[in-house]
């Protein structure tokens, strides 16, 4: 009740009475995804592969406050639809904000911004659903007419709504909470007049989780445990996490339809470094996705 | 008989300040190096004898409708001025750095109060700052004589006084000088003469307007 109070607060204060000159806007993603380790499983035997139809939506205003201020509210929604594991299976509501300043005139200013989002998730899984909130301030600059870079510090912080009862006494079922600091940098590049290349390397420093059948080292180095039964029940897995130091390449290539529209191909591979004898996590993702923007 | 011969004068007298008793045509057609016709091309033909009209003072159009410049291109004379009104229902911030005219028209909604004087001949880019995909281009030329091509990639120029011309194209993707493209041509009666350009062209690169994948874009 309280999450669905919260939404509907931001939605108030978003559509409430605004501005006649407030600029309105919608944008939505629809497309598949491949992830060839979706449990973030350490073992070849833990490691699980699935598929899933993604969607997203956004919708809010843009304000400009200030000759190159701006301020931009989102209401954001998303879903994410396994085909196999359907526990992960999720669907997203949250809002976004976000300040943007222009130093000074013209297409190759440079820009930064801050951002804050919160959005709940809620899992097929109960002991998944929770909010994942970030804070992000980011800087970019076009190079040239074809070339753009930015770089982005980001905080993200993923809260579950309830606990289960620890499974191992002393050690807490906080499996899904996680945290992390971010910094990345990317560079966009303009194939052709439809074609955008981009490449993005961000490196990250906090926990996650994983899933995997329980063994003495991943109990040794987890500081959060709990059962996990969406990768099956025999045998009996577990979600853990641990501190991990992450490094995520991603590649992508966006070809515009029309004004409005764009079809999307990206992949990226995500290596999570504990420096323990736990090893190393690893995972690619590669999705295809049309997106429309208004 | 001498009723006759003053109505005569008359006549001739008319005829006279009417001179020349007839104007030339030219049609141009610009196609691109596909073949293809190309829409927004300015034709511009310049007497050789250097003789021009005076300038009249008058007030163009270039609009703000979808987040977009309409015209994308737009020809006038030097010495016009031009407005741009805004009929997006949001701000849009307008500015050029071009040499012939730098200004800037800082955010606002609706018809700004003064138009823009373009007294300098040469190519003005336009951007809007919010919106950094909005790209348009003023050609403002010394001559009367012009015309852009349409999506047939024709114009036709009338009511020019017979004589040499010397004609070229300018388009903003053009890959090489307008110079280039002069051509020089007589025009000696109304039938009128035809004209034809092919144009090789560069790619246009603008800032995106759909976000790339990940990133929020400027809201």
């Amino acid at each position: 009740m309280t999450k669905v109070l919260a939404l509907i607060s931001v939605g108030v204060c978003l559509f409430g009475p605004r501005p006649a000159q407030a600029d309105w806007g919608f944008d939505a993603t629809a497309g598949v995804a491949y992830d060839d380790n979706v449990s973030n499983g350490l073992e070849a035997d833990d490691r699980r592969a699935d598929s899933a139809f993604t969607a997203t939506a956004s919708g809010g205003y843009y304000e400009q406050l200030g000759t190159n201020t701006g301020l931009g509210l989102s209401l954001l929604a998303e879903t994410t639809d396994y085909l196999h594991y359907t526990g992960l299976t999720n669907i997203g509501l949250g809002a976004r904000a976000q300040l943007r300043q222009k130093f000074g005139l013209g297409a190759d200013a440079p820009w930064a911004s801050i951002s804050a989002q919160a959005m709940h998730h809620n899992y097929h899984y109960d002991y998944r659903d929770g909010w994942a909130y970030d804070a992000t301030a980011s800087a970019g600059k076009q190079l040239s007419e074809r070339w753009n870079i930015r770089g982005l510090v980001r905080y993200d912080r993923y809260d579950a709504d309830q606990l289960q009862t620890p499974v191992i006494p002393g050690i807490s079922s906080a499996a899904y909470n996680v945290w992390g600091w971010n910094f990345g940098a990317s560079v966009s590049f303009l194939l052709t007049a439809d074609d955008a290349l981009s490449a993005g390397y961000t490196w990250r420093n906090g926990t996650v989780t994983s899933v995997d059948a329980p063994d003495d080292e991943i109990l040794e180095y987890s500081s959060a445990v709990a059962l996990d039964p969406v990768f099956g029940t025999s045998p009996q897995m577990v979600a853990y996490r641990i501190k991990a130091k992450t490094d995520i390449l991603s590649l992508a290539w966006s070809h515009t339809l029309g004004r409005h529209a764009a079809v999307n191909l990206a992949y990226t591979y995500s290596l999570s470094k504990t420096g323990s004898e736990l090893g190393n996590y690893y995972s690619n993702l590669i999705s295809l996705s049309l997106s429309y923007s208004y | 008989m001498m009723k006759r011969f003053g109505i005569l004068l008359a006549v001739q007298a008319c005829l006279a300040v009417q001179a020349p008793a007839y104007a030339a045509q030219l049609h141009a057609l610009v196609l691109g190096q596909d073949g293809k016709p190309l829409p927004n091309t300015v034709v511009v033909v310049m007497p050789e004898d250097g003789q021009l009209p005076a300038a009249k003072r008058t007030v163009e159009i270039v609009d703000q409708i979808d987040k977009e410049f309409v015209p994308y291109v737009k020809p006038v004379r030097a010495g016009s001025y031009v407005q741009f009104p805004n009929k997006d229902n949001i701000r849009h911030h307008v500015y050029s750095f071009s040499p012939p005219k730098k200004f800037e028209l800082p955010l606002y909604s609706g018809t700004p109060s003064q138009p823009v004087l373009f007294d300098k001949p040469g190519i003005v880019k336009l951007g809007c700052n919010i919106h950094d995909w909005m790209l348009g281009y003023v050609y403002v030329t010394e001559t009367p004589y012009f015309g852009k091509t349409g999506a047939d990639g024709r114009v036709d120029l009338d009511q020019l006084p017979p004589g040499r011309y010397a004609a070229r194209v300018w388009h903003p993707l053009m890959d090489g000088s307008e110079t280039a493209t002069i051509k020089h041509i007589d025009l000696v009666d109304a039938t009128g003469s035809s004209v034809e350009w092919k144009l090789k062209l560069k790619t246009e690169f603008r800032p995106r307007r759909t976000p790339l994948p990940g990133e929020a874009g400027y809201r």
